[in-house]
């Protein structure tokens, strides 16, 4: 506790605080502390500007008392309203509205309240409008166009518009009965890549009556509106793959395009067949387009008339080389040879040879499974000028390749 | 009971207040202050009241959106980094450019010699810590917006769900401020009037309510021996110690009543409230690091927990407390010219002299100043100076202040 002394407010004496009266010149003082309050020292002086004490409230007033015309008030003590004053030099005295804010009106918090609903409304309206614009709506969009058959929309929904190498993408034949979309679509699940450009769809839907699910790759695309971003589907996710040896192409969905390779699609199913030909045919198959390599395998056989075709001319070939005056006809199947030399050479096909048409890796081919004879005559001049026969018999084997061409069935005979 | 009169022809009350009808309705009886909780008049419903601090003081609102919901302390984070980061750097560069240039290190082909990098260590210094400051406060302030660049309609649905989430805390955050407040007050140590108190107060803030044109608050009256006064939202607080200190001089009163009487018709209370509402989210982190600050005695820990919280408290100490003062010190200002129109203009006058200084100390260092919630007291009682009236110093509203000495001998060791 810190020991103060005050300095008397009359004679400026300094005395200790505890004594209430001047030692010098007998102030009285009112309401001493005896010690220095922490936030700094009482000055218990304050209300004895007039030398004496002050009339307190509730004490007995002094003789010759007048109250003062505003109050019960010591003369001087209490000040005379403002108005009093209102007289004196307008700078001195602020006005009212000056020292009372004006509260708001209930315009200004109507207005307030307004746009705030409206920022939350614009905020919901945004977020609900960014809804249509996230993956898993684009990957419906897409689906459900399918459905509808609506290739263009479909189209418009991929990353890139086709090009002449994606014909079952570019076509509206897909409207073909072949083609079975993909129905009754929903997203599963929709996973957003790190980068947020990138997301993958998990998509359950049904063919025919099959159930399937699948993964669709998306991409962002560019802005709508300034604020919202789209999503497009990846082109090339998803292909037909049609394998059919021999075959150069298939036709897919009323849509011709190259056998054993790749082909983009859109997702569902397709009949892949082998298109008119005159050498082949397979029965139907159905081709996915889910994603993945899933082949579909053609079987293609020759056709029966391709194999009278093939057998006519090889006939036509041999009796051709029949009629060869030669012990070696030229590109024919058979011929002989002999050290001397050989005239009236006569060919003939004493029995032919059995063959079949098979599908290799190199083709269509002729391949002998049984050969065939042929009979050589002719006649050896001597130089005495007498001359003896020559005859032979060779067996032989008819290959070739098998192709068409313009629409024929043609034969090619082997080296 | 004392009767403290009335206002004449022509007073205060009758000039416009705005917001409110002439006379403003005013039923001084206790059953209409019940019933309307002592809210302040002119507010057109109590909504309206609670939120008038939307209307208030909007550069604080902002600044403290911006600290609390807009990334102002990451901002302030990346600024302190980019400054110590940025400095160093410039220093090194400088000084090593200054040894290249000297010889003492390889030139590398020249990669020191650029005039930039040429200009010094200390140059460097300020360069780099500028730009690193800059730099650093931007890319705090816009880095997680940027982050969202690619998902601009999330970045606008978040700042305006941070905004309307803002405005709503900070108004739930008044209302239970001001629902509460009674019993805030009470709990620091506040309490009812006693009948000789109330006797004595409740004419003086009467009239000067009236001749402000205003019901008046509840009066409470807080023993403590400081020497102040306070104004809540529905409470004016007057300390024991003003009374005591100025011997229940009603001038003196009056004076304090009139300036709390203004705070409190102006909602002061509610809208500092609304500011520290909105900053709800780090003014709780704050006033969790100022108490470690004050309370915790271990060096270390305070330096850990300084060394991950300094942008939080640097963001409050030194952006948000500054701006908010300069509202408050004009609330002050226009506070004290309550007591102008009350015409107890020196009765403030009286107040203030004793004081001296600053009702919040000395003026020194940052939170003295730009910080302090009160102007200086010089200054106030420079607007407080009536036009035509000498004001000299020393102030003749000034009270005898007590001098301080320091007993060395006493009298009988004199002796």
């Amino acid at each position: 506790m810190t020991s103060a002394f005050y300095s008397c407010p009359q004679c400026r004496t300094v005395r200790p605080a505890d004594q209430p009266r001047c030692p010098e010149c007998g102030h009285q003082v009112v309401g001493v502390e005896a010690t220095v309050p922490a936030g700094g020292p009482a000055g218990p002086v304050a209300a004895d500007r007039s030398g004496g004490p002050q009339w307190q409230p509730g004490s007995p007033r002094e003789p010759g008392y007048q109250p003062h015309p505003q109050g019960d008030w010591p003369a001087g003590a209490w000040p005379p309203p403002a108005a009093d004053v209102t007289s004196m030099d307008a700078t001195s005295m602020p006005a009212l509205s000056q020292v009372l804010r004006s509260p708001p009106s209930r315009r200004d918090v109507r207005r307030a309240a307004a746009i705030l609903a409206a920022a939350v409304v614009a905020a919901a309206g945004l977020i609900a409008l960014n809804g249509l614009f996230t993956p898993g709506r684009a990957a419906e969009g897409f689906f459900a166009a399918l459905a509808n058959r609506d290739f263009d929309g479909a189209r418009a929904r991929l990353t890139a518009q086709p090009g002449p190498d994606e014909p079952l993408l570019a076509s509206a034949q897909l409207a073909d009965d072949g083609y079975t979309p993909p129905r009754h679509a929903r997203v599963e699940s929709v996973e957003v890549g790190d980068d947020g450009d990138a997301a993958t769809a998990r998509v359950a839907f049904e063919i025919g009556d099959s159930p399937v699910v699948t993964e669709l790759q998306l991409v962002r695309s560019g802005r709508s509106w300034l604020l919202f971003q789209g999503w497009r589907v990846q082109e090339g996710q998803f292909a037909v793959l049609v394998d059919a040896p021999n075959a150069t192409e298939v036709e897919v969905a009323g849509v011709r395009v190259p056998a054993n390779a790749a082909v983009p699609a859109f997702p569902g199913s397709y009949q892949a067949k082998l298109p008119d030909n005159p050498l082949l045919e397979a029965a139907p198959v159905t081709a996915y387009a889910l994603g993945g390599e899933q082949p579909a395998e053609l079987e293609p056989n020759v056709k029966a008339t391709a194999n009278e075709q093939v057998g006519k001319q090889i006939t036509d070939y041999l009796a051709r080389c029949a009629r060869s005056t030669e012990l070696q006809p030229p590109g024919c199947p058979f011929g002989t040879s002999s050290s001397d030399t050989v005239t009236g050479v006569r060919w003939g096909i004493l029995s032919y040879p059995k063959s079949k048409l098979e599908a290799t890796a190199d083709g269509i081919v002729v391949t002998t499974t049984s050969s065939g004879e042929a009979e050589v005559t002719g006649v050896i001049p001597y130089y005495d000028g007498t001359s003896y026969p020559f005859s032979d018999s060779v067996s032989f084997d008819v290959d070739g390749q098998v192709t068409v061409e313009n629409g024929r069935v043609r034969w090619q005979p082997g080296e | 009971m004392v009767s403290v009169g009335s206002p004449g022809e022509g007073s205060v009350a009758q000039q416009s207040v705005p917001g409110a009808a002439t006379p403003l309705g005013r039923d001084p009886s206790p059953e209409a202050a019940r019933r309307w909780r002592f809210r302040p008049p002119g507010y057109g419903s109590a909504a309206i009241w609670l939120v008038s601090g939307l209307f208030r003081d909007r550069r604080s609102l902002l600044i403290a959106l911006g600290a609390a919901w807009l990334n102002l302390p990451l901002a302030v984070f990346g600024a302190g980094v980019g400054l110590v980061g940025g400095a160093l750097g410039g220093a090194s560069s400088g000084i090593l450019a200054g040894l290249s240039d000297r010889g003492v290190i390889p030139n590398f082909h020249g990669l020191f010699t650029s005039p930039l990098l040429e200009v010094g260590g200390i140059v460097g210094t300020v360069v780099g810590g500028l730009v690193g400051l800059v730099a650093g406060f931007l890319a705090g302030l816009l880095g997680p917006w940027l982050a969202l660049f690619a998902q601009p309609v999330t970045a606008l649905a978040l700042v305006i769900g941070q905004v309307v989430g803002a405005v709503v805390i900070g108004l739930l955050y008044v209302t239970v401020s001001v629902a509460i407040e009674g019993w805030v007050l009470r709990l620091q140590g506040a309490r009812r009037m006693s009948r000789r108190e109330a006797a004595l107060l409740t004419p003086i803030v009467e009239e000067c309510a009236s001749r402000l044109g205003i019901t008046s608050p509840r009066v409470l009256i807080d023993d403590s021996n400081q020497v102040s006064a306070a104004s809540g939202a529905r409470h004016i607080v007057v300390n024991l110690g003003l009374l005591d200190e100025f011997h229940y001089d009603p001038a003196v009163i009056g004076g304090v009543v009139s300036h709390e009487l203004v705070h409190w018709r102006n909602a002061d209370a509610v809208a500092h409230a609304m500011v520290r509402g909105i900053l709800l989210p780090i003014y709780v982190l704050y006033l969790l690091i100022n108490t470690v600050r004050v309370r915790i005695h271990n060096p270390l820990l305070v330096f850990l927990v300084l060394a991950f919280t300094w942008p939080i408290d640097i963001t409050v100490r030194r952006i948000v407390m500054p701006v908010q003062a300069l509202d408050v010190r004009t609330a002050e200002y226009m506070a004290d010219q309550g007591a102008v129109l009350t015409g107890h203009r020196d009765g403030l006058r009286h107040v203030l002299s004793w004081l001296q200084g600053s009702v919040d100390g000395g003026r020194n260092g940052w939170e003295q100043t730009l910080c302090a919630s009160h102007p200086p007291n010089e200054l106030r009682l420079e607007r407080l100076e009536e036009r035509g009236r000498d004001y000299g110093l020393p102030d003749g509203d000034a009270p005898p202040r007590a001098l301080r000495v320091e007993v060395v001998r006493t009298w009988r060791q004199t002796r």
